[in-house]
């Protein structure tokens, strides 16, 4: 029994390590989302000198951030909707 | 007399029952189909409406084209690839997850997490980490890892993108392979516990053998997967350097749009419907021996 927790904790400890190679670029592009885009090129790997939102806002003003993301939705919507007509039709009929 | 009615009946009630989906199975797949089969026998160039029926031209082209070739080459060996990494690295996390690990719930979590990221997304990302992050690691850190052009050599470019195809999607075959242990029947393991077989060997004469169904699945995931790279080649690297990363729905998007020769790109477009109905008839086969 004590081996086998032993051996468990080895295979946590590697696990965790694979974990957070896997989710470091994820990390790097959260932190990068921070700076400016001259530290960015300049020292990718640093900290934000200050944790500033000018990114955030930039893409919300010129990148039409909404817009793009209303389409997406639209698109989620329509397609729903189509399919659910369609199964509600087949539906219908089968009953009648 | 009311059998042959009740027959009508039935057949007219199939009818409204397919109807509408066969619409737009119609419109949106047969009808382009025959009209990609019409284009790949004329000269058609994506903007004039003017075309010129030139046979089978097309269909020699492609045959000497040594781009053609090279995007087969790229996408068989991508596909080969992760047919074999995906598999044994999915399953190996899917068995190391199993075990009765406090945080276990977590770890999995992470490691699915990349997979609800959208292909382009990743792309760029990775772009940006194998280009001109790791540039800068190594002035840091000395190592040589990060002086390799991971994404300007010819030879690399590959190992790059299936790199980042595992990254995103080893989450997802984890899951797989991980509701496939789960879902193994216990008694033959109890049965091996009992006669005292342990570790490496229950893994290698008891679970593998029984998990065959669900890496069938998995294989044919990891064609699919492979070959359904397009966006995150087209994000990574473009098909660059030159040809090297040329996928061939790549190359079909670059000859159709790019060089504007429609008609050829409709050919090799028919060829790679070809390639990709005997696979799915392979699979079909292959998956209805092993369930009869």
């Amino acid at each position: 029994m004590k081996k086998e927790r032993k051996v468990n904790m080895i295979l946590a400890i590697v696990l965790w390590l694979i974990c957070i190679a896997m989710f470091l670029p994820m990390v790097f592009v959260i932190i990068n989302s921070f700076k400016t885009f001259g530290q960015v090129v300049m020292e990718p790997l640093a900290l934000p000198e200050e944790w500033n939102l000018d990114n955030f806002k930039e893409v919300m003003k010129t990148g039409n951030y909404l817009k793009v993301f209303g389409n997406t939705i639209y698109f989620a919507v329509v397609s729903g909707v189509i399919v659910i007509a369609l199964g509600l039709w087949q539906d219908i009929s089968w009953t009648e | 007399m009311k059998s042959k009615k009740k027959r009508v009946r039935e057949i007219t009630d199939y009818i409204k029952f397919v109807f509408p989906m066969l619409i737009l199975y119609f419109l949106f797949f047969i009808l382009p189909l025959f009209q990609t089969i019409g284009y790949s026998f004329t000269d058609y160039n994506g903007i004039n409406p003017k075309k010129e029926f030139t046979g089978l031209t097309n269909y020699f082209d492609v045959f000497q084209d040594k781009w053609f070739y090279n995007s087969m080459a790229f996408t068989g060996k991508s596909v080969l690839l992760m047919i074999l990494l995906a598999n044994v690295l999915g399953f190996l996390l899917a068995l190391a997850l199993n075990t009765k690990i406090r945080s276990r719930n977590i770890l999995r979590a992470i490691v699915f997490c990349p997979f609800v990221f959208n292909n382009v997304t990743v792309g760029f990302i990775w772009q940006f980490l194998l280009g001109r992050f790791m540039t800068d690691l190594y002035p840091l850190t000395g190592w040589k890892v990060f002086n390799i052009g991971w994404l300007s050599d010819n030879s690399l470019v590959l190992y790059s993108v299936v790199f980042v195809k595992l990254w995103q999607s080893i989450g997802y075959f984890m899951v797989i392979y991980l509701a496939g242990l789960q879902l193994l029947p216990q008694d033959p393991l109890e049965a091996a516990l009992i006669d005292g077989c342990t570790g490496i060997k229950m893994i290698r004469y008891i679970t593998i053998p029984l998990m065959k169904p669900t890496a069938f699945v998995c294989i044919f995931l990891a064609i699919t997967e492979s070959l359904n790279m397009f966006p995150l080649i087209m994000s990574l690297t473009n098909g660059g350097p030159g040809h090297a990363s040329e996928n061939i729905s790549l190359y079909i998007y670059n000859e159709a749009f790019k060089s504007h020769r429609m008609g050829y790109a409709s050919a090799l477009a028919v060829i790679l419907t070809i390639i990709m109905t005997i696979i799915a008839g392979l699979q079909m086969k292959l998956t209805r021996e092993d369930a009869g």
